[in-house]
């Protein structure tokens, strides 16, 4: 359904062109969740921003995304707003910065459908409460006229997951959705959202940090380093059969719930932005298994791996 | 042996609302504590009572077996400050944006220590070395530092006052996997060469299991369980710290789960 092809984005900082996806490909199916990982300046939010046409201004933008066949870089005005309306929905990290404290969670939950499908109000607010009750707020009626101060964190995120369901998308863009919530909340809403997508047949692009979170809920997962994808596998595989000594590493570098060592075994260096990553494997520099090859090319995406010594690794 | 910090039955109201209701825990001398609990649970409030920032509304600290009661004088407030190190959860908020690191580190000596301008420069160069720190980034202003480059500087400038207590308020929190992975074992390091003791207040379990051996669980601003942590987390008698427990994604871990019982407001 969803199909990026040698993704290419940058962004204007300063004037100076930055590269900040280098080379991403990867294809979501009809209601399957895909999990994006990555540490920070990795390109996993603007690989979604650029799904849903958000990027920032001068952003250049190569390749290819194509959604149930339609060129997404290519829509045109019309055509991209009627794309955000049918076709995808975004959820962000913070719900408290992505909604009006002015206005009412009602106003919120029904603009969209009022303006979109010329629903009447009352029409709007019965399938808003509708949809509040999927994800658990059963006094939806009294909510509606509630305003977003009034509600917490983790209650605000699930009437964002209502509200990015009010026009029935077909993918849903989550960034992060659970970071800013406690452990607990987490896992209700990580609950709640795994269960609408599969009731309403929902496909799914996550973002997460939380290669354990992705491995739980997501069918698929890519591993982002530096704007690239250096692996993609199933999620059931992630602890047996991760490939790529990226991904190898941030499984073993997490403290485990089970167990103590003394030292955790580290990936030295810093995450890299895909600009300031060297010629060659961008991950050579942190990698355990450089050898000359990966500082002077790149490694091709083979397999779903990209690494030039996987055939001796795996 | 007598513990170097105790909290004894703090409670801290603000207004009508209580932020902490009753906590008491022991940290042994040279031990690593973990303060467990999710937002409102009342962790934060607690470490900023132990370390003099807000004032018990009831209860009391012993620092090395000795009340810790308002301190009335300079020298006084000097020496608790020296002995109870923080470092807080965000590295870009809690270092002065126009300061260079190697003079942000000298400031602390400056204030604590009656040593000649050589002697500090040699002990910066010192700190600078336990935690990683190379001769550029001393030179150089926050802005110029990664994330847990800064982590780092603030842990060095909390070591440079030589507490014997060093309380880290989610201080690896903010750090990306690899990055914090490299904290936590520096963490390792300083108290395997040092005599300090660890304060960690932390959500995060793997974290706490990772560096603490005793830990106590707060949920709404009181203590639901305490002991040591390989058997908290292995054997959570309380049914939050279960619920807690049960929420942390793994392998073969299903979202809401863990909703049983309670759940949101």
């Amino acid at each position: 359904m969803l199909e990026i092809k040698n993704l290419r984005v940058r962004l204007r900082v300063e004037g100076e062109p930055r590269t900040v996806i280098h080379d991403t490909s990867f294809t979501i199916g009809a209601g399957e969740a895909f999990g994006l990982i990555g540490e920070s300046g990795s390109g996993k939010s603007m690989t979604a921003r650029a799904v849903a046409r958000l990027l920032p201004e001068g952003a250049e933008c190569t390749g290819e995304i194509a959604f149930a066949g339609k060129p997404v870089l290519a829509l045109k005005p019309d055509e991209l707003r009627r794309y955000r309306v049918d076709d995808v929905a975004m959820i962000f990290q913070d719900p408290r910065a992505s909604i009006n404290p002015v206005r009412t969670v009602g106003d919120f939950l029904t603009e969209a459908a009022r303006t979109n499908f010329g629903m009447r109000r009352r029409e709007a607010e019965d399938k808003a409460v509708a949809l509040l009750a999927e994800v658990g707020i059963a006094d939806g009626g009294r909510r509606l006229k509630q305003h977003p101060h009034q509600l917490s964190g983790g209650l605000l995120q699930r009437v964002m997951i209502a509200s990015a369901l009010m026009g029935d998308p077909k993918l849903l863009l989550a960034d992060e959705p659970t970071t800013a919530l406690d452990v607990t909340t987490q896992s209700e809403v990580m609950g709640i959202l795994n269960r609408l997508r599969a009731e309403h047949g929902v496909a799914m692009l996550f973002i997460t940090h939380d290669l354990e979170l992705a491995g739980a809920v997501c069918d698929r997962i890519g591993v982002m380093y530096a704007g690239s994808i250096v692996e993609t596998l199933s999620s059931d595989a992630l602890h047996e059969a991760a490939r790529h000594p990226y991904t190898q590493g941030l499984l073993t570098s997490r403290p485990s719930l089970t167990a103590t060592t003394r030292r955790l075994p580290v990936i030295p260096g810093k995450p890299l932005s895909a600009f300031e990553a060297p010629g060659g494997c961008a991950f050579a520099p942190r990698c355990a298994h450089v050898i000359a090859q990966c500082r002077e090319s790149g490694p091709e995406f083979v397999d779903g791996v990209r690494c030039h010594r996987v055939g001796e690794l795996s | 042996m007598t513990p170097i910090l105790e909290a004894q039955g703090l409670r801290k109201t603000f207004g009508g609302n209580v932020a902490v209701a009753d906590v008491s825990f022991a940290l042994a001398r040279g031990g690593s504590l973990g303060i467990v609990g999710e937002s409102g649970s009342g962790k934060t409030t607690t470490a900023r009572m132990l370390v003099g920032l807000e004032v018990p509304t009831q209860g009391r600290i012993l620092f090395d077996g000795e009340p810790l009661e308002r301190a009335r004088s300079t020298a006084r407030r000097r020496e608790r400050a020296r002995g109870i190190q923080m470092v807080f959860q965000d590295p870009y908020s809690s270092l002065d944006r126009r300061q260079t690191i190697a003079s942000c580190l000298d400031e602390v000596l400056r204030v604590h220590f009656p040593m000649s301008a050589e002697q500090r420069a040699a002990r910066v160069s010192e700190l600078a070395d336990l935690v990683g720190l190379d001769d550029r980034m001393l030179r150089g202003r926050p802005g110029a530092l990664s994330g847990g480059q800064r982590q780092r500087v603030a842990i060095a400038r909390a070591l440079a006052a030589e507490p014997e207590v060093l309380i880290l308020d989610e201080a690896v929190a903010a750090l990306d996997v690899s990055i914090q992975a490299q904290v936590l074992n520096l963490l390792a390091d300083i108290r395997e060469r040092t005599s300090i003791s660890y304060i960690l207040i932390s959500h995060d379990l793997a974290v706490v299991r990772q560096i603490t051996e005793e830990a106590v669980v707060m949920y709404q601003g009181a203590v639901v369980e305490s002991g040591p942590t390989a058997k908290i987390l292995d054997e959570p008698q309380h049914e939050y710290t279960r619920r807690l427990r049960a929420s942390v994604p793994g392998p073969g871990w299903v979202p809401g789960k863990a909703l049983a019982s309670g759940g949101a407001a």
